[in-house]
């Protein structure tokens, strides 16, 4: 009953600090918006003063010679070569001594207006500054007038990007802030609240063994002092009734029966587990886990860039293949890694595997931002992806231990979520850091962000393995035992692989160079792509409550293949600046809706009897998603160079519809066959 | 003196031509042979050296246009044994040095280190075998402007469909430039009307003959005067610029005299103080920098000026072009 009201104030909660968090920003933005053109206007009209000065220095020379200024050939022609090279110039146009336009030229001349004589010399028109020069001798009255145009518009863009920069640090800002305030009042409200209903609920079924977790210093922590010192006398009293019904059995046999009948209902009343102290909400482990991927992910909009650059450096003959091979290697490391990370987060739990993968991919951060050469940072980046793997497996696996009967689909959509939330902030604001700080104290932030990591990992999770997480097996092992469980595999080949497949081959490969062609900035396509995140945000976590209430989970996974491959055939149907954008948008939300009961469908298939646990088949699924990640820009480039834009859109979309009906086929085949061998679904 | 059996090795190597001077401590002896007397690009090869404060001797000959004076000069300079000899004009070093690949020592100056200035063409004259490799003792300056380059400077100024050139016929520089016109014109779809002067009886041209000559140019729908390289028009420079603002003609020089000292409307020319020094700084080389003639190539100026009388575009009400004025010397 409690923790309906509870979810609600922390939702109240939640919405009041982003909403105030977003109102502040939004003010100062637009504060700051309005002095951005009171500064660049003064730039703007010295420029042009600049400018007029060198172009009016032959009209100049014409006058002091003694040239009547109406008979003056070629000034038009002057100033178009004037013109030619400069792209801020709306208009130059030489007036006469009334303020008459004599000549106009430039791409804006039509909207000069004519200003008279005494007027100022700077003014401001719909479509340019005007700043206007006299000419002819100081000490007379002028001869004529050169009037130079700023064009707005090159201000104006700079105004409408400055406005996405700061909309994307809102947003950034505002997630940001919802994951403090998650783990912040998961810490001290919500999970002792949560951790005390859960006591109360088994003290009252009689479960004695239970303990809570006593350390905190708070209200939570004497309330766990109290229900552990109450759970501890109810246990005294019961080790003293079996005592007294040891002494009443001494006393005959039939006085043994009822003794014992007396401590079998007592038995029966009270529970006599073990004790098992009650374990941390998921949030100890997606904060951390948000944190690593916002800072693996602030390089990513340069990191082709720096490895092109320090390859060239090198004198390396094909510098675009090297820096291709840093990012590669970062994906193998992490597709190697994984496996022997779910191993480790097993054997020794994982905290020792965070920390161990927190330090490894910051020593990974310090090389590279220390790298002079290709291969050292080729060698940071697998460091780096190393560290990746295990601070992402800790993560999921911590986050599988603790989630609550009956909501695991849930606890992976937050897994998935802050992998993403991550994902977008770090890429988004890591754009800005590098612009600002450069490149390499870029990534000493990803090692400061991760020593953050390291200090909350040291806080929330606790020592040991959980008793829930069992021992991964070798990789060959593995392999087995997923390709044992048909639903698994039918979930990989059919769901999981063609997913990715759609991600990087589309959405990170062929979307942006289509964006590209269509003449949209670099900063443009930067948002068309990152539309797939903050789509993506909010459908995981629908995914995921629609998948722990319904039974449409593989309804989602299905759906949402063959929406991919509806999406990529929009092109064929609109305009492909809207339709490319609107396919980014619904490869998104489909995928999202799809995270939650993928993760779910592998804990489903799971056979924990054969060894083929949820985590080892989570590792494998994994595994398999790295092979799409890498297998889609090969397969798109492929496809390109040998087909063209639209049909290597529409192959990839028909692989992604085509096997999600395939795999809908085969869950109805299903759900067919188990009630005729009576197995229970 | 020095001695014969060094004289005769100097005689063929240009390395050792200016060695005598310094050996002995005298300032080089420069003989200056001029076509049409002293003038400012004489001025701009003297001052260089007064400028380097590097003493010379300077002997100068006019001939006056007179070229049966060639010989004696040739003699004298022989006699004379000067470390250098210093040769004004097309027309003059052409007589005073022969063709290079037809050279007869009895007639042309031989063993002595040459440089001329103020000449067209040296190529085609047949003064050097090449402008990077001379093929002799000898090297210099040009002074004009590429003719294609000309050509443009005058469409910048204001197009044109015909050109009329008039020109000495005897002076072979001039009707080469002019030759070289008509191509480059003929390649851009304008025509040029060539106008030689004709030669009197005495076989000199007649400057009687240029009003006429102009008339004619404007009969024929000339929208330009083009001006080459001439002595004899640049002696009656006067005559030929005021006729042509009677007539209406814009004219266009290639050298500096026609705008700076007449009433030429423009001309992309190099000016001749710096003409002379330049030529001046090769002599140099070979005075004390030891160097072969044969081996300093023939140059231009890199940068000339783009004249405009301003009194005669009044005149003639044909102003500049407004972004000429940027780069154009009004005058």
């Amino acid at each position: 009953m409690t923790a309906p009201v509870i979810r609600r104030l922390v939702a109240t909660l939640v919405a009041v600090s982003v909403a105030m968090l977003l109102a502040c920003v939004a003010l100062v933005s637009a504060a700051a918006l309005s002095a951005f053109e009171r500064e660049v206007r003064p730039a703007l009209e010295q420029e042009a003063a600049a400018l007029g000065g060198v172009v009016a220095a032959p009209i100049e020379t014409a006058i002091s010679l003694g040239v009547p200024l109406d008979a003056l050939p070629g000034v038009a022609a002057y100033f178009e070569t004037v013109l030619a090279g400069r792209q801020g110039v709306a208009w130059l146009v030489l007036a006469g001594a009334d303020g008459t336009p004599m000549v106009r030229a430039g791409p804006r001349a039509e909207a000069f207006e004519p200003a008279p004589p005494e007027g100022a010399a700077a003014r401001r028109l719909d479509a340019a500054y005007d700043t206007r020069l006299r000419l002819g001798p100081v000490a007379e009255a002028p001869r004529a007038f050169l009037h130079v145009g700023m064009s707005r518009a090159p201000l104006e863009a700079a105004i409408a990007d400055t406005r996405w920069d700061v909309l994307i640090v809102m947003l950034v800002g505002a997630i940001l802030a919802i994951e403090l305030l998650r783990y912040v009042l998961e810490r001290a409200v919500t999970g002792p609240l949560a951790a005390a209903d859960r006591l109360a609920a088994r003290l009252a079924a009689g479960d004695l063994a239970v303990t809570a977790d006593d350390a905190a210093p708070d209200e939570a922590g004497r309330l766990a002092r109290l229900a552990n010192a109450l759970a501890r006398r109810l246990a005294d009293r019961r080790a003293r009734l079996e005592w007294l019904a040891q002494e009443v059995a001494s006393g005959g046999a039939a006085a043994a029966r009822g003794a014992a009948a007396v401590l079998a209902r007592v038995a029966a009343r009270f529970g006599m587990g073990a004790a098992e102290p009650a374990m941390p909400g998921a949030a100890t482990a997606r904060l951390p886990l948000f944190l690593f991927v916002a800072a693996e992910q602030l390089s990513t909009s340069f990191i082709p860039l720096l490895g092109r650059d320090l390859a060239r450096a090198g004198g390396a003959a094909d510098p675009g293949m090297l820096a291709a091979v840093a990012i590669a290697a970062f994906v193998t490391a992490v597709a190697l890694a994984t496996p022997p990370g779910g191993r480790m987060a097993a054997r020794r739990g994982p905290r020792a595997t965070i920390l161990a993968g927190g330090v490894i991919a910051a020593l990974g951060f310090l090389g590279a931002a220390l790298a002079t050469t290709i291969w050292g940072f080729i060698l940071a980046r697998i460091l780096c992806g190393v560290g990746y793997a295990l601070v992402s497996i800790a993560c999921q696996a911590q986050m599988v231990a603790v989630a609550p009967r009956g909501r695991l689909a849930g606890t992976l959509g937050g897994f998935t979520g802050a992998v993403m939330t991550g994902a977008v902030c770090g890429t988004a604001i890591g754009a800005v850091l590098a612009d600002r700080i450069g490149q390499g104290p870029t990534f000493l932030v990803s090692a400061a962000m991760v020593g953050l990591v390291l200090l909350l990992a040291l806080r929330g999770f606790p020592r040991g393995a959980p008793a829930t997480l069992a021992m991964p097996l070798g990789l060959a092992q593995e392999a087995r035992l997923a390709l044992r469980a048909p639903a698994f595999l039918a979930l990989l080949l059919l769901a999981a692989v063609p997913a990715k497949l759609v991600l990087t081959g589309f959405v990170f490969y062929l979307a942006p160079i289509a964006l590209n062609d269509l003449g949209l900035s670099q900063s443009a396509v930067g948002r068309y792509v990152m539309l797939y995140g903050f789509c993506m945000l909010p459908a995981i976590a629908l995914g995921g409550w629609i998948a722990d209430r319904t039974r449409l989970g593989p309804a989602l996974i299905w759906g949402a293949a063959v929406a991919n491959g509806i999406a990529l055939a929009l092109p064929f149907a609109a305009p492909l600046e809207l339709a490319l954008p609107v396919a980014i948008a619904i490869t998104g939300l489909a995928q999202g809706l799809a995270a939650a009961p993928m993760l779910a469908a592998v804990a489903a298939a799971a056979r924990p009897e054969e060894g083929a646990t949820a985590p080892v088949l989570l590792a494998f699924l994994r595994l398999g998603e790295r092979f799409g990640s890498m297998l889609g820009p090969f397969a798109a480039a492929a496809l390109l160079a040998g087909a063209g834009m639209g049909q290597a859109l529409a192959a990839i979309g028909v692989v992604s519809a085509a096997t999600g009906v395939v795999y809908a086929l085969a869950m109805l085949l299903r759900r067919a066959v188990r009630p005729a061998i009576g197995v229970p679904a | 003196m020095m001695p014969a059996s060094r004289r005769a090795l100097l005689a063929t190597a240009g390395l050792g031509l200016a060695a005598p001077a310094l050996a002995t401590g005298r300032p080089p002896r420069i003989l200056m042979i001029l076509f049409r007397g002293w003038e400012e690009a004489c001025d701009g090869f003297r001052d260089y050296f007064a400028a380097r404060r590097m003493p010379v001797d300077l002997v100068v000959r006019d001939v006056a246009q007179d070229l049966s004076r060639v010989p004696a000069l040739v003699r004298e300079a022989r006699t004379m044994r000067p470390d250098l000899v210093y040769l004004w004009g097309t027309t003059l070093t052409m007589a005073v040095l022969g063709p290079w690949d037809a050279h007869d020592p009895d007639r042309h100056l031989s063993g002595i280190p040459a440089v001329f200035n103020i000449v067209t063409d040296p190529v085609g004259n047949r003064i050097v075998r090449s402008r990077a490799a001379p093929g002799r003792p000898v090297t210099g300056t040009e002074y004009i402007a590429p003719v294609a380059v000309q050509v443009e400077a005058i469409a910048a100024y204001r197009p044109f469909r015909r050109i009329a050139a008039p020109f000495n016929p005897l002076e072979q520089n001039s009707a080469r430039v002019v030759e070289e016109m008509g191509q480059l014109l003929a390649a851009r779809g304008a025509a040029l009307q060539k106008l030689p002067v004709p030669v009197r009886a005495d076989g000199r041209p007649d400057p009687s003959a240029i009003p006429a000559l102009l008339r004619e140019a404007r009969a024929g729908g000339a929208e330009w005067l083009y001006i080459p390289p001439d002595t004899f028009l640049n002696d009656h420079r006067a005559l030929l610029t005021q006729t042509a603002i009677a007539e209406g003609l814009p004219t266009f020089s290639a050298s500096e005299r026609f705008v700076a000292f007449a009433d030429g409307l423009a001309g992309l020319v190099s000016r001749y103080t710096s003409v002379g020094a330049f030529t001046a700084f090769k002599a140099e080389q070979i005075l004390t920098g030891g160097r072969d003639p044969g081996s300093i190539p023939v140059e231009t100026l890199t940068r000339f000026s783009y004249q405009i009388r301003m009194e005669t575009a009044r005149l003639l009400g044909a102003y500049p072009p407004v972004g000429l004025l940027r780069i154009a010397e009004p005058v």
